[in-house]
């Protein structure tokens, strides 16, 4: 597995505030994100799960270990933004994770204007790294500006105040250069291009990026979309964005072999997931008990369909 | 007769407002020969006599500063490093000075130095006293405290016109006076409570001004002169986002007409040469005395796929106020870039607006830049002195055509700002000035974009609270449709 680095490392100024998961998920302690990650049965909480996906992806086990908890489609991966502005900073922290860096910059944007008094600083934090990242400095720097009036935030806006107009400094930072790298040299308008076009647009600008060839995958598993997941394989497969398959898409790519024959063979799918698979198969609709199977892909389209 | 007053009086004057604030000159220091480094920089500008003081700071870090202002054996010292120029003393230099000289004196450890002095030069035009504008986060969808609010430019009051905690935190925007009447003024709210608000004087009519013959709801106003018609545009806006284009976001019409409404009769007319189907027709302005109207227009395009095509001439057409009738003909004025915001100067010689590569949403384009035409030969005016690498937008023209106010995103390249600069007769601009704040650091710490600068003779008198009781409590009149 790729070594992934902490990305949002923006908010650690703000843990005194928060209690509990919030704490945990403001620290960026994705372990800590994982283990009190709490399925809560029936209700489906969107934002909740999407701070565990979130908590995998930084870790770099979203495609490895999706499927070990109840998923919700791709609401559950990327939730729907609600007009009051309460998950917008979730969402700026997701399209940050994803590489998406105007998305990102944009939902900080929308979240800050919508605190209730002041400003979110988080969200600042966040719009401090887009601008430097795109090399807005002067604007970058009236946010650093104000984040230094506060003594919580002070000690992290002075930290970013060697990047200002300093390009050589944000390439030796490993996220800034990073996040840089994932900016696609080609405009594209949100009216041109979905979610799933971006996504793919910044896999072939910074194919290094781990979140966003994870999350573009696992976000057609979520919505089982298996004609754009096998274009994806397709795509990038092999590649160095993708050079093999994890868990939940060699899982994905074992069912696409139900509609051609050893497809598995050709992605590099060991056999014994395939084992598994067809073991699921054969259960399937026997009375026997299914729960061995339950941390896999194949068990959470069954579950979808049977819904 | 004024000389001999001025000599007698002032040095009596330099000594009150210096022994006032208690402030000296060190009396020891030694002259550098280079500027202080000031925000905002107002060195070798030009200003209104009656302009509320230009307080600035220094930006290097100073534990102690002096400014002194002098000109005519008048001196004003302020303690620094942020200057707050007691205002009876700006006012004693702006009236009876031309050029005022301001020097500035830090503390170097535990000496003093003393930096070249720079120029305010003070033109005898007045400025009208207020400027009309709207306060809103340069964001994407989302808004949060929204407001009309006029600045008194004499001093640093600003009061709210409207403010959208009072009409359910909708938005508002679009606001326009007759003439720079302030007694005269339309503006839109949107969504709850939305209508077209005309002020008359302290009366507030609300409009339902959607027609089955029109695209949209009235948008972009300018009042007729003689404040009888207001000429709009009706637009189908959208926008979207750009994921590396600096210029984050694109504002487009898919379709665009232009109409005028008659304030008396609440019916709106057109032109087929203001509403055809395959151009866009938008931002309409009347000329100075009422006879024409100007309008932007360009062919129509499949949007949003060919935003970047989208090119607007300005164009016009004429005007009968008698009849209410226009031309039966359409003059191309300019037609380079993409040109918008036709505002011709109220002595009716230049014709300022705003050039973009492409579109008609130009505060979200790098490369705005103010433009003018001399009307009276053709030219195009030299508009260096006042255009910047950031955009440069949306202006409007004192009473006097000396001076002209607009937006720009120079300082931060997000945060739309004010600036005013001088015109002489022959259309030369001076380097122009930071709305003037109390607080130099104001501009750095606000995180509102300043929308659509209006000069206004006097200060809108409609109360607040009339308005928002009108906005939430009148169902309003529908407008009508005039074939």
């Amino acid at each position: 597995m790729r070594k992934t680095f902490t990305i949002i490392s923006t908010a650690a100024v703000l843990i005194s505030s928060c209690s509990g998961p919030d704490r945990a998920f403001m620290a960026e302690d994705w372990d800590r994100v994982i283990a009190e990650y709490a399925d809560d049965g029936e209700n489906v909480y969107y934002d909740r799960i999407a701070r565990l996906n979130l908590a995998l992806a930084q870790k770099g086990e979203l495609a490895e270990k999706a499927f070990s908890y109840t998923q919700a489609g791709s609401a559950g991966l990327l939730p729907e933004w609600s007009p009051d502005g309460e998950n917008g900073a979730l969402l700026s922290d997701i399209y940050f994770a994803m590489g998406y860096v105007s998305l990102s910059q944009r939902m900080a944007f929308e979240t800050d204007v919508l605190a209730p008094e002041g400003h979110n600083p988080a969200m600042l934090a966040r719009l401090v790294q887009t601008n430097l990242i795109f090399g807005a400095y002067k604007v970058a720097e009236k946010y650093i500006i104000e984040l230094e009036k506060d003594p919580a935030t002070r000690a992290w806006a002075q930290s970013q105040r060697r990047f200002l107009s300093n390009d050589a400094a944000i390439e030796n930072d490993p996220l800034l250069s990073s996040m840089r790298r994932c900016i696609p040299e080609e405009n594209f308008t949100s009216g041109e291009l979905g979610l799933t076009d971006a996504l793919r647009a910044i896999i072939k600008t910074n194919p290094k990026h781990r979140q966003a060839i994870e999350y573009l995958g696992t976000l057609y598993l979520l919505d089982m979309d298996f004609e754009a997941f096998r274009a994806f394989l397709d795509e990038f497969y092999g590649t160095e964005a993708l050079p093999e398959l994890p868990r939940a898409f060699s899982e994905a790519a074992c069912m696409l072999s139900e509609m051609e024959h050893g497809y598995w063979k050709t992605v590099g799918v060991s056999q014994e997931t395939y084992r598994n698979f067809r073991d699921f198969v054969k259960r399937l609709g026997t009375g026997l008990s299914m729960d061995r199977f339950e941390d896999t892909y194949f068990y959470y389209v069954m579950r979808a369909n049977s819904q | 007769m004024i000389h001999r007053l001025k000599t007698i009086l002032l040095p009596a004057l330099a000594l009150c407002i210096t022994a006032a604030c208690s402030v000296k000159i060190p009396s020891s220091y030694t002259q550098v020969d280079e500027l202080p480094h000031i925000y905002p920089d107002i060195a070798k500008t030009t200003v209104p006599v009656n302009i509320a003081p230009l307080n600035f700071k220094l930006t290097d870090a100073v534990e102690k500063a002096v400014l002194s202002l002098e000109c005519e054996g008048i001196q004003v010292l302020v303690k620094g490093p942020s200057f707050d120029i007691p205002s009876d003393g700006w006012k004693d230099l702006t009236s009876l000075c031309r050029d005022i000289s301001a020097r500035v004196y830090v503390q170097d450890g535990k000496s003093w130095k003393a930096y070249s002095a720079f120029t305010i030069h003070v033109s005898p035009d007045p400025i009208d006293p207020y400027v009309t504008y709207r306060l809103i986060e340069p964001g994407y969808e989302t808004w949060n405290g929204i407001g009309l609010y006029q600045r008194c430019l004499e001093d640093f009051t600003q009061t709210a016109i409207i403010e959208n905690s009072k009409t359910g935190t909708n938005c508002m925007n679009c606001h326009s006076f007759a003439d720079r009447n302030p007694e005269k003024m339309v503006f839109h709210m949107r969504g709850q409570n939305g209508g077209t608000y005309i002020i008359d004087r302290d009366k507030v009519e609300k409009l339902n001004t959607k027609t089955p013959q029109t695209i949209s709801a009235l948008v972009y106003p300018q009042w007729h002169p003689d404040g009888r018609y207001i000429a709009f545009s009706v637009n189908d806006i959208s926008q979207v986002f750009h994921s590396t284009d600096r210029n984050r976001i694109e504002v487009y019409d898919s379709m665009s007409d232009v109409v005028i409404y008659d304030v008396e009769r609440h019916e709106v007319m057109s032109s087929p040469l203001l509403m055809s189907e395959d151009r866009f027709e938008t931002y309409p302005s009347f000329s100075h005395d009422g006879m024409k109207l100007y309008f932007c227009t360009s062919p129509a395009r499949q949007m949003p796929e060919e935003f970047k095509s989208v090119r607007y001439s300005i164009c016009s057409i004429d005007f009968d106020p008698e009849t209410a009738t226009l031309g039966a003909k359409v003059d191309t004025l300019y037609s380079h870039g993409s040109a918008v915001f036709p505002r011709v100067s109220p002595d009716g010689r230049f014709m300022m607006f705003t050039e973009t590569a492409y579109g008609c949403f130009p505060i979200w384009h790098k490369d705005a830049e103010l433009r003018m035409i001399d009307l009276s030969d053709g030219a195009i005016c030299d508009m260096s002195c006042i255009n910047s690498p950031d955009v440069d937008s949306y202006h409007s023209w004192s009473s006097s055509s000396r001076w002209v106010i607009f937006s720009s995103r120079r300082e931060d390249g997000l945060y739309t700002r004010l600036y005013i600069s001088h015109m002489d007769k022959d259309g030369n601009f001076t380097k122009p000035f930071m709305l003037p704040q109390r607080d130099p650091d104001f501009s750095i710490g606000f995180f509102k974009s300043f929308n659509i600068p209006e000069f206004t003779r006097g200060k809108v008198v409609a109360q607040e609270d009339a308005i928002a009781r009108c906005a939430v409590g009148d169902k309003g009149t529908d407008i009508r449709w005039k074939d």
